[in-house]
């Protein structure tokens, strides 16, 4: 969900969709919605559409439960198909206003920070805040200050991202840590040594197997860095 | 991209080349399985399992695939070639290499 917004697909729309019959019988469980979901034909906002009335049911039939806090963490990240009739902030704000209230103490709250493209600008700093306040796990308490220093400039960006290491460096983000994503936001390369005719900085990191390696290691020869991603 | 690197790689092997990824899949299997299916060879720094992970933020890379090309010495000499552009400049850095082997 993190790539989807990469997938801007303006054309979407104007595709063809298949017409789906309404959903008679109640979903029983959340990995069968979410592959039934992930089988869809259907253009990502014509998908959307057909299964936000049946992620919304699970959810209400499912409150309290994990998996019902699920169902309002997909509802929530995937409001960002509404953005388009600019239905996506409210709709995204009053799912999250819910889930505060709901599930205060969950450790997947920290989800809420990971799709914050879909708050309004304005009022991310004060959700971070609140959750971070009231939620017991320091994974999530990690994951609002990141979110947090995302709103923010300066001084108070990087006081925020040095409590962040400080507190949380050595919680584990994605395959990462807290620790490192704030470094590298506190101490980013300069711009002019990335420039053309500079000498590249070094990288230090592991590969696949997790075997540490240098990307001076490669001195001698030239070279072809290639920031990638498959999607 | 990746036939065309895999064609670079071939093409230039045991000469002065290689390619280095920093790779923002979402887990190391994930890469994995990647790299198995499309046949890749060459190595990755696995950057943290996201998009904008430690090393891409470092460097500042905000679209992907953002591609670097760095001579024998580690010096930046191009920044986003692509297709024939890309392996003409490479060529060219890959002879520079070897002359300045034998020197």
């Amino acid at each position: 969900m993190k790539r989807s917004y990469f997938l801007l697909v303006p054309l979407a729309a104007l595709m063809l969709s298949f017409h789906v019959s309404a959903q008679d019988v109640a979903d029983k469980s959340l990995s069968a919605l979410l592959k039934d979901y992930a089988a869809s034909k259907e253009s990502r906002i014509k998908k959307y559409k057909t299964f936000k009335p049946r992620f919304e049911s699970f959810a209400k039939t499912h409150e309290g439960s994990e998996d019902g806090l699920k169902a309002h963490l997909w509802l929530f990240k995937n409001s960002w198909w509404l953005r388009q009739e600019n239905k996506m902030e409210s709709t995204a704000v009053s799912i999250v206003d819910h889930i505060i209230e709901t599930y205060p103490k969950s450790k997947l709250l920290d989800e809420i920070a990971a799709a914050k493209y879909v708050l309004p600008k304005d009022q991310r700093l004060s959700y971070f805040r609140r959750i971070r306040k009231i939620s017991p796990h320091s994974s999530v308490r990690a994951a609002m200050l990141l979110g947090e220093s995302y709103s923010q400039n300066g001084d108070a960006k990087r006081s925020t991202l040095e409590e962040l290491k400080k507190k949380f460096g050595k919680v584990s983000w994605n395959a990462s840590t807290y620790g490192a994503i704030a470094s590298a936001l506190m101490n980013p390369h300069d711009r002019a040594k990335l420039k053309i005719g500079q000498t590249a900085p070094d990288i230090e990191g592991s590969d696949v197997d997790g075997t540490a390696f240098k990307l001076s290691d490669y001195r001698g020869k030239v070279v072809l860095l290639d920031f990638w991603g498959n999607w | 991209m990746y036939p065309h690197e895999r064609s670079l790689v071939k093409k230039l092997a045991n000469r002065p080349f290689a390619i280095i990824g920093v790779n923002s899949d979402d887990s190391r299997s994930e890469l994995k399985e990647v790299v198995k299916k499309e046949r890749i060879t060459w190595r990755s720094f696995f950057d943290g399992g996201v998009i904008g992970g430690p090393i891409a933020t470092s460097w500042g890379v905000r679209g992907w695939p953002t591609i670097y090309v760095l001579d024998h010495l580690g010096v930046i000499r191009h920044k986003d070639l692509r297709g024939e552009e890309l392996e003409k400049a490479i060529d060219a850095l890959v002879v520079a290499a070897e002359a300045a082997k034998k020197k």
